[in-house]
């Protein structure tokens, strides 16, 4: 999503084996560019990609919730281009602009890696 | 284009004629695609698809209110993000030349199950539109984003599978 692109759901979708290594912010999810905010991102299972979750600076209001973002990149990956320094979560956005709460995740740009426990959240 | 309720072989074959001429009131739609099918009126795909539209989109939906039923069809484009889009994309291309393509339209929906595959732009593109809903759809190789939103706002996007997109110079992935 970019562009301004707000108050979208992205919910139960399955994203895996996105995004070229050479390029270090491609990703499974992505929350690009000014006035992007407002979205809610939930349930989804996104692994295997250069970046599970990717966020630029001065996205906000996002909610990211009960979703499975762990193994992005593969191990392949990050043995074969170690420069791309991929992660589950990166969020370049300002600390505290997007609510993160029951995600798993094991690796992270500000954001809350690891998370083991899926945590149960009203809607 | 008029529902056909005639054998597999010569609705195959009409929907190929009609899909060639491209700009027409599609409802049923098939075979191979060589400019840019405008959709008005809710449609279906009734058979796999092959786009060979180049630099633009393969079907663009230019009304609201307008519902797509893949029906378990491919539709499938000329790049191939397996094997670095034919060179892959230098620049941003405009328009760009992707499956399904969505702008400036409310409500429209694009129902699943059905596979959309190896676009040299995203598989879906909803820009500057609202309400859309795309579930369903498995969105693979293309060469951006399998589903790309830009602008817009109020869409649902659920339980769809989208696997292995991207280029190697602009921050694109699954959705």
């Amino acid at each position: 999503m970019f562009g301004g692109a707000s108050r979208n759901r992205l919910r139960r979708n399955r994203l895996s084996g996105n995004g070229y290594a050479a390029q270090g912010n491609n990703f499974g999810v992505g929350i690009e560019g000014t006035g992007t905010n407002d979205n809610i991102v939930e349930d989804n299972t996104v692994t295997g990609n250069t970046n599970g979750l990717f966020m630029t600076a001065g996205v906000q209001g996002n909610v990211i919730r009960q979703n499975v973002i762990v193994g992005n990149p593969p191990v392949q990956v990050d043995l074969d281009h170690p420069s791309t320094n991929g992660v589950d979560i990166k969020n370049l956005a300002q600390t505290g602009a997007n609510t993160f709460r029951g995600n798993r995740c094991l690796t992270s740009v500000n954001g809350p890696c690891p998370a083991v426990k899926r945590q149960v959240t009203p809607p | 284009m008029i529902r056909l309720k005639t054998g597999t072989g010569l609705g195959a074959f009409l929907c190929v004629l009609f899909a060639g001429i491209g700009n027409v009131h599609a409802s049923d739609i098939g075979g191979t695609i060589s400019t840019t099918l405008t959709v008005t009126e809710d449609s279906q795909l009734v058979d796999d698809v092959t786009c060979t539209v180049p630099g633009a989109p393969c079907i663009a939906i230019t009304a609201s209110n307008v519902t797509l039923e893949l029906n378990g069809f491919t539709m499938t484009g000329q790049g191939d993000a397996r094997t670095a889009c034919n060179g892959g994309p230098s620049t941003f291309p405009t328009p760009l030349e992707d499956g399904i393509d969505v702008q400036g339209q409310t409500d429209i929906t694009i129902h699943g199950p059905g596979l959309i595959q190896q676009f040299r732009g995203p598989g879906i593109y909803l820009h500057n539109s609202s309400g859309a809903k795309v579930t369903g759809v498995t969105v693979s190789t293309n060469c951006f984003s399998g589903i790309l939103v830009g602008g817009g706002s109020g869409h649902e996007i659920s339980n769809n599978i989208s696997v292995r997109n991207g280029n190697g110079t602009f921050p694109c992935g699954g959705i």
